[in-house]
């Protein structure tokens, strides 16, 4: 029997949308990468627990950083990036933000003449729903989602959690054991 | 020049339309990772916090984890794809969505389970080949008085031997009789 997930269309929508794929993913590896460290027998009790609030942590402040902040700005700046790209491209011009492009794209075709229709008329323009290039418009979202992830995940958080984790780490009562100079000197008088 | 940047604005066409058209969980897990291999290795080197073996250590980890990752997702995303495709081969209309359904979850299985279990085996053997899972040996030795002293071969045969004559002095004559008499 195949299940029924495999075939769903709601899945599929999320399966298309970057700004999904990279939540869902980062809060994977939020739950993975700690447990998989947890896991280790190799590591004493202190260092696991540290390594993976400290991965558990690092991978919050991801998701917190792409999604809260990084992904909105380059979604919102992706039309503009495209209207001096693509000058000649009516998708572009019809649409100012790419919210307002997200709206079109889920009607109907009927529904979708009738919107271009109420474009046309106020614009003066026209667009027919033969010209604009539904494909071209949801590909630069979504590349311009992959650039604010890649800026978001490999260069903010890194440089964002760095001065962040620790002291977060600290007030939980957690700290990084590393070797004194009290322990390795220590003489054993036991008699 | 303007017959080239049209070429490459022709290309960016293509490329943008067809991310369009089927946007693959596999090109932004692959992009991100990718860029996690150069910046965080970079962003690790240039911590002034830790110290510069601790620093290339920590940059050595990140690179090592990134290039298991890659691979990996492609590796699970296109072979649940595949597989997608194979259970619905006779439903044309169902192949599609079942391929891209597929591929997301093997890309979310990738990042739960394959890869940390993946990384744990391949940087656990990193360590080893770095020489960084066994004990260090330049710590300061550990001052044990209770450590017991080396055995001294003491000479209990107090018989000294003259050819083959043996010369026994008689010891009780001082050990056991001597003293004061009262």
């Amino acid at each position: 029997m195949i299940p029924p997930i495999l075939t769903n269309p709601v899945i599929y929508n999320i399966t298309q949308t970057t700004q999904a794929q990279v939540a869902i993913e980062t809060g994977l590896k939020a739950v993975g990468r700690p447990g998989f460290i947890l896991l280790d027998n190799s590591i004493d009790k202190n260092t696991k627990k540290y390594s993976s609030m400290k991965e558990f942590l690092y991978q919050l402040t991801c998701l917190g950083v792409s999604l809260g902040v990084v992904i909105p700005v380059f979604k919102k700046g992706s039309f503009a990036i495209a209207r001096k790209l693509f000058k000649d491209e009516a998708v572009f011009q019809a649409f100012k933000k790419s919210d307002d492009f997200n709206k079109f794209r889920k009607l109907t075709q009927d529904e979708k003449i009738l919107k271009l229709n109420e474009i046309n008329s106020a614009t003066g323009k026209n667009y027919t729903f033969d010209n604009i290039n539904e494909d071209l418009a949801k590909g630069m979202i979504e590349v311009t989602s992959i650039a604010g992830s890649i800026l978001g995940l490999s260069i903010l958080s890194p440089l964002i959690s760095r001065p962040f984790i620790r002291p977060v780490l600290k007030s939980l009562g957690m700290s990084e054991k590393k070797p004194t100079q009290s322990d390795s000197a220590k003489v054993d008088v036991k008699a | 020049m303007a017959d080239l940047s049209g070429k490459i604005t022709e290309l960016g066409k293509k490329i943008l339309v067809s991310v369009g058209k089927n946007n693959k969980p596999t090109y932004a897990v692959m992009a991100i990772a990718t860029a996690n291999g150069i910046f965080k290795p970079i962003s690790s080197l240039t911590d002034k916090k830790e110290k510069p073996e601790a620093r290339k250590y920590a940059a050595l980890r990140e690179f090592a984890t990134e290039c298991v990752a890659v691979p990996t997702y492609w590796a699970c995303g296109v072979g649940a794809a595949t597989l997608g495709a194979k259970l619905f081969k006779n439903n044309p209309e169902k192949k599609a969505m079942a391929r891209a359904n597929m591929m997301f979850l093997g890309v979310c299985t990738a990042a739960l389970l394959v890869i940390p279990a993946v990384c744990s085996v391949a940087l656990w053997g990193l360590d080893k080949a770095l020489g960084k899972d066994k004990p260090k040996s330049k710590e300061p030795a550990k001052l044990d008085v209770t450590s017991p002293a080396p055995e001294m071969q003491i000479q209990t045969d107090t018989s000294t031997k003259f050819g083959n004559n043996i010369y026994r002095p008689n010891m009780n004559t001082f050990m056991l009789k001597g003293g004061l008499k009262i």
